[in-house]
């Protein structure tokens, strides 16, 4: 398997942890990265200032990914809705899609719709299989409770195809169990860590993920895991601001990519993975596991 | 230089009318669905879905895109799933924020900061240089990673983004 490697702005601009533990892992289960010469920002954030912006930005994403003849690998959850949703909104409306078109033309591209997306969840759990995992892992985590925060746009909107669903266990909780994990449910998994109200209001953002850590934390979770950049970015980097904001000093969580997570039971270093950028308190995990 | 067809212009110009018909805010019978399971609402007091849908539908977008509070929604997409009517608050809440740039409103700063990055680096901003666990600044060489892609021809690719609605911005930026 191989596949373009499209990090979006988060991952490749601050999350550093996602991407080095997306690239320390995934080869090790038989996946191929090619890192692009050429990208730009998918539009999620730029909605608001212009409806074309991302089907123009994404269609070249995806122009790009077609001249290399890959399928694309978004780890980001908006990144992965936006392509998504633009190959289905070209698809339908033929005027826009020759109009896109007519600008990558000038640009030495063009988009026909052949490329497609996945995210690092679909990879995993479909393309490699739960089995291959659970057997290629050097050591078994302890059985600890861990949430899954899949975030919005992993379930969010059913108009387009969406990697997860509500129905059944969570693809990313199977993928929890397969390394030794215990995944527990919460009350508020399924909704939105408050990434998108930075801009407007940050203290409101903060107060958002704030009520989040504190339930998980109710229902006994050691530690939060996600496969969504802005995710862990709230439930990681805020963790003192939101203990600042709500005056709870009880919110300390470990939060963890699920990459990092499964490169330690591939036997990987912390520092290879990236977990010594982590600002939550991961190292009440790493004793648990005895790294 | 490639020459704009006016098709391709008229193509990507917005319209709010346009738009919000297509949208079919008149559906709504306030059932409130949408607000009580809006993420912003629960933190930003004045903003509920359902109201800023009774306003569009009632012609009051004006007020709405003068005001800032269109500037709130956290795109968790919930409203637009729950809704018996399968309409999207969360459409109407961007058509506004739309139409609010090519009125010439200023959007909230980082906004703006995202805008020009994008225009500059093909990125909502450069990679930045974070601390790690044992007081290192580290940005992307330091951890061995490559240099972040930008786009070939940076200047064509501004001039298709200007074209696709950040010339609006113009004023603001």
């Amino acid at each position: 398997m191989k596949f373009l490697l499209y990090l979006g702005c988060t991952t490749a601009t601050k999350q550093y942890g996602y991407e080095l533990s997306l690239r320390a892992t995934l080869p090790l289960l038989g996946v191929e990265l090619e890192y692009p010469k050429d990208m730009n920002c998918c539009g999620v954030p730029m909605k608001g200032i212009s409806k074309f912006y991302p089907y123009y930005a994404c269609a070249r994403i995806m122009a790009l990914a077609e001249s290399q003849g890959l399928d694309i690998i978004a780890p980001c959850n908006g990144c992965h809705l936006n392509l998504t949703e633009t190959i289905y909104m070209l698809k339908l409306n033929p005027p826009l899609m020759s109009a896109v078109n007519e600008l990558l033309k000038d640009e030495g591209l063009e988009y026909t719709g052949r490329a497609t997306v996945y995210h690092p969840v679909e990879v995993l759990h479909d393309r490699i299989g739960v089995e291959k995992i659970a057997s290629a892992i050097k050591r078994k985590l302890p059985e600890m409770p861990v949430s899954s925060h899949p975030g919005c746009h992993l379930v969010r909107p059913t108009e387009f195809p969406r990697p997860e669903t509500r129905n059944g266990p969570l693809k990313l909780d199977r993928l929890i169990e397969a390394i030794g994990l215990k995944a527990r449910d919460y009350p508020e998994k399924y909704e939105c860590c408050g990434a998108a109200i930075l801009p407007y209001s940050p203290e409101a953002a903060i107060r958002v993920v704030a009520t989040r850590i504190k339930r998980t934390l109710a229902v006994g979770s050691r530690a939060i895991t996600s496969l969504c950049p802005y995710c862990i970015d709230m439930f990681d980097g805020k963790q003192d601001a939101a203990k600042t904001i709500t005056g709870d000093q009880s919110i300390s969580i470990p939060a963890l990519y699920y990459t990092q997570l499964l490169g330690l039971a591939l036997g990987l270093d912390k520092k290879e993975l990236g977990i010594n950028l982590n600002m939550s308190p991961v190292e009440v995990l790493l004793e648990e596991v005895k790294v | 230089m490639f020459i704009l067809s006016r098709r391709l212009i008229l193509t990507f110009k917005f319209s709010l009318e346009d738009t919000v018909k297509e949208l079919r805010p008149q559906l709504c019978y306030q059932c409130m669905k949408c607000s009580s399971g809006c993420t912003a609402a629960k933190v930003v007091d004045k903003y509920r879905p359902h109201e800023i849908v009774a306003l569009v539908k009632a012609g009051y977008s004006d007020e709405l895109i003068n005001s800032d509070v269109i500037w709130a929604c956290s795109a968790c997409l919930k409203c637009a799933e729950y809704c018996p009517q399968r309409l999207s608050p969360f459409e109407v809440v961007m058509a506004l924020r739309n139409e609010a740039i090519v009125r010439g409103r200023a959007p909230p700063k980082s906004f703006v900061e995202m805008a020009k990055s994008i225009l500059e680096l093909g990125h909502i901003q450069k990679p930045m240089y974070i601390m790690s666990k044992d007081f290192e600044e580290v940005s992307r060489t330091e951890l061995g990673l490559p240099e972040m892609p930008k786009p070939k021809d940076i200047e064509k690719f501004k001039q298709h983004v200007l074209l696709v609605g950040f010339e609006k911005l113009k004023g603001i930026v």
